[in-house]
């Protein structure tokens, strides 16, 4: 167990003792976990701020039965992985219903340093491609990439949240990359 | 592509690799215009999608929602108890099983739902286990001092489909003063009561989650005296209209009710812990889901106790109606 899981359990164990805000650290903590693992499997900001946040009233409410032996993270992610399953399985994920990337690509200037409006449209242009790419991969691709890329877990991480091996993560993510490097290939290809 | 390299590559875009593997991989990146180009490409694509996903996500602000949330929807609650969680349990990691939970269901429905289609009599019970120690009591984050109430609330899932009236009775008490005070809950409001008894109208409220409160009065002297069981118990019965019982894990089992009784029931020790090996008790059923069933022919009855719509909101929660055990816990003393 690592200093990280010691602390989560120190907090659950407040928390079950009855410092009940306590649990906000926890949340404070995961929060972006929670969006990140979310995103790839969503339509909207807003389902996955409503998911996110049924997942830590669950969590809290449910806290009594979590194993300490195991991550708290990895629970979290099971419950928000059930809650998705749940809710959405008769709404298969789409990219063309994605609601957000219009909004993320308008903050993409946010990182831009430059002032030059050229330089802008041209990483905004960027980042709606590779973006889409990347939701546009199925489901067991983009979300072990997505946890790499935004989350920056280590394989084994993934591993251990998506209860899948080590090596299938590794491959699934190999394989995203391959796919996505094709993809721009193509498309520089028809430039 | 010209190289065949593309696992290697990836490992090292994970920091994968170990120190020899990543010194020949550098050597041979030199080299390789392909490795180079790809390498430096998805360096950039990655590091790009992960500054803007992350200005663009509304962190910092879900602690705040989830704790108003607990702290509104759950006060008294105290997360204790053994209860399940959303995660897959055994029956979904291994639907094999489910064969045999289909016979064993059969025998079950023959030997306890025929009998209770027949008496259409259910009860949803909760129990609880508490401890009173000094001059105040404690459930989840709530104090309740000498002269105060301890409220102690039992709820379940109900779903109206049409023009129905239900009557709430007050059954049975033990040291426990109810007072009838509770609400029907919507997903954004609440439908209130406050009578103990009476004759409720839902034609147009469905689902509701149904809330029961009772109250705690004798909290009286230097210490918080209560000792020996406390019972609360209240009395569902449909007067109008059709309705059925379903049993969220037995999905499709349904009984015709023709009454309900909510009840909630606790072992309470004085002055001492209990022992150590003492376990919470669980609820003895897993509870139902209500379903009244349309009455063509209802004209709704002019003396039905009239509803107001409003206050606290109550968010329904069909997953887990029958988990929110009461666990009175003893404060650290001052």
């Amino acid at each position: 167990m690592n200093d990280d899981q010691h602390d989560d359990e120190f907090i659950v164990k407040e928390v079950l003792a009855g410092e009940i805000q306590e649990f906000g650290t926890l949340v404070s903590k995961y929060e972006a976990l929670m969006y990140r693992y979310l995103l790839p499997q969503l339509r909207d900001l807003q389902e996955v701020e409503d998911i996110s946040q049924e997942t830590f009233f669950r969590a809290f409410r449910y806290l009594g039965s979590f194993d300490p032996k195991r991550k708290f993270s990895t629970w979290l992610l099971k419950i928000a992985r059930n809650l998705v399953v749940n809710r959405y399985q008769k709404n298969s994920f789409r990219t063309e219903k994605i609601g957000y990337v219009d909004g993320f690509v308008e903050n993409s200037s946010k990182t831009v340093s430059s002032n030059d409006p050229g330089n802008q449209l041209q990483t905004k242009e960027e980042f709606r491609n590779i973006f889409s790419d990347m939701l546009g991969l199925s489901e067991d691709l983009r979300i072990p990439l997505f946890l790499r890329v935004l989350q920056e877990m280590s394989y084994e991480e993934i591993g251990e949240s998506l209860d899948v091996p080590v090596q299938t993560v590794k491959n699934r993510i190999f394989k995203a990359r391959k796919i996505l490097r094709e993809k721009r290939d193509s498309t520089d290809g028809l430039r | 592509m010209g190289c065949d390299n593309d696992e290697v590559l990836n490992r090292f875009l994970d920091g994968d690799l170990s120190q020899s593997e990543s010194e020949l991989f550098q050597a041979h990146l030199k080299t390789c215009l392909v490795c180079q180009r790809f390498l430096s490409e998805s360096t950039r694509c990655e590091t790009l999608v992960r500054k803007i996903v992350n200005v663009s996500l509304p962190l910092g602000q879900l602690k705040g929602r989830v704790m108003e949330r607990i702290n509104r929807e759950l006060p008294h609650f105290f997360p204790n108890s053994v209860e399940k969680t959303g995660e897959r349990n055994f029956l979904q990691s291994y639907p094999w099983f489910l064969g045999f939970i289909g016979i064993l269901s059969v025998v079950l429905f023959s030997l306890f739902i025929l009998p209770v289609r027949n008496g259409g009599k259910q009860e949803v019970s909760q129990t609880f286990l508490a401890v009173s120690l000094g001059n105040e009591a404690k459930i989840g984050s709530q104090s309740f001092l000498i002269g105060k109430s301890i409220p102690i609330e039992v709820s379940t899932l109900v779903e109206f489909q049409g023009p129905t009236r239900i009557q709430l009775s007050k059954v049975a008490e033990n040291y426990v003063t109810w007072d009838g005070h509770g609400f029907f809950s919507l997903d954004q409001n609440a439908i209130h009561w406050e009578k103990g008894e009476g004759e409720f109208d839902f034609s147009l409220f469905s689902p509701v989650e149904l809330h029961v409160k009772t109250t705690v009065f004798n909290i009286t002297g230097t210490k918080i005296k209560i000792s020996g069981n406390i019972e609360s118990e209240v009395l569902v019965t449909l007067i109008q209209g059709k309705a059925s019982y379903r049993s969220p894990s037995k999905s499709g089992w349904l009984t015709e009710m023709k009454s309900m009784t909510i009840k909630k029931s606790g072992q309470v020790f004085e002055d001492s812990a209990p022992p150590a090996n003492t376990p919470l008790p669980h609820p003895s059923n897993e509870g139902f889901d209500l379903r009244i069933e349309p009455n063509p022919g209802y004209i709704p009855n002019e003396n039905s106790l009239p509803l107001s719509v409003g206050g606290s909101s109550t968010p329904i929660n069909p997953g887990s109606p029958f988990d929110e055990d009461a666990v009175i816990t003893s404060p650290s003393r001052l």
